[in-house]
């Protein structure tokens, strides 16, 4: 049970990483380069927050079945509207927060089966 | 309909499952331990990841977000089936269920505004550009 909690306790921080790495792309797609790609530090620390969250996926992973944790990962969509409303100041409009809501229906019934 | 949109982002999704199913196998040989992470299977399941990243931004750029993102979401269906199938987990009603919500979510989530609500929108926009 211990580790299943701990399983769900790193998707939520995972996807949330994820969702402040789509942030930076966000603010380094502003003044992207292909051959500036190394120079621009908000694509490259976006790259590797990325890659730190997918460290949470896979130890949740090891004690919770494939099956849950992948489609939980949609969580991070959840993330990116709430940041990019709130640290963006983007439009949201309502079919955004009619689709959020169906999602976190759908997240709430798998982490319960 | 976008064929060429259709082609990049189903050959995506269905490398991203096979990355996921790979990162599975990884996670059964991972520890604390870093060295641990150190692996065949984690590294071809990142690769693959890079792979369908590029294929998904290739697709973008022929085809709108609101077809390219809930054909990606289908994902979640192929990597329940296949759990199923590969590593025996169960495939509850419930389970099912849920998935197809989030499938559906991200179809909302994505749905291209209408060219009512577009015209909203920039309403919207215009007046907060003329309060800064």
């Amino acid at each position: 049970m211990n580790d299943v909690m701990l399983a769900y306790g790193s998707i939520i921080l995972g996807t949330l990483i994820n969702g402040f790495a789509a942030l930076l792309l966000k603010r380094g797609a502003k003044d992207f380069k292909l051959r500036a790609l190394l120079h621009n530090r908000f694509v490259i620390s976006g790259f590797c927050l990325y890659l730190f969250s997918t460290a949470f996926f896979v130890s949740a992973m090891k004690s919770l079945p494939l099956s849950i944790v992948y489609p939980l990962s949609s969580l991070s969509y959840v993330w990116v509207v709430v940041l990019s409303c709130f640290a963006l100041g983007e439009h949201v409009g309502m079919n955004k927060w009619i689709g959020l809501t169906i999602i976190l229906l759908g997240i709430m019934l798998l982490s319960n089966w | 309909m976008n064929y060429k949109a259709l082609i990049f982002v189903l050959i995506a999704t269905f490398i991203n499952t096979s990355g996921q199913l790979l990162f599975k196998l990884a996670s059964r040989s991972v520890t604390w331990n870093p060295v641990t992470w150190v692996n065949m299977h984690l590294i071809l399941a990142l690769a693959l990841y890079f792979i369908s990243a590029l294929l998904i931004v290739t697709a973008l750029k022929y085809g709108e977000l609101s077809l390219v993102y809930p054909l990606i979401a289908t994902g979640f269906i192929w990597v329940a089936l296949l759990s199923k199938i590969i590593f025996d987990e169960p495939l509850t009603f419930g389970k099912l269920s849920g998935i197809l919500l989030i499938v559906f979510g991200s179809c909302v989530l994505n749905k291209t505004p209408s060219k009512l609500n577009k015209i909203k929108i920039a309403k919207i926009k215009a007046r907060s550009d003329c309060g800064r």
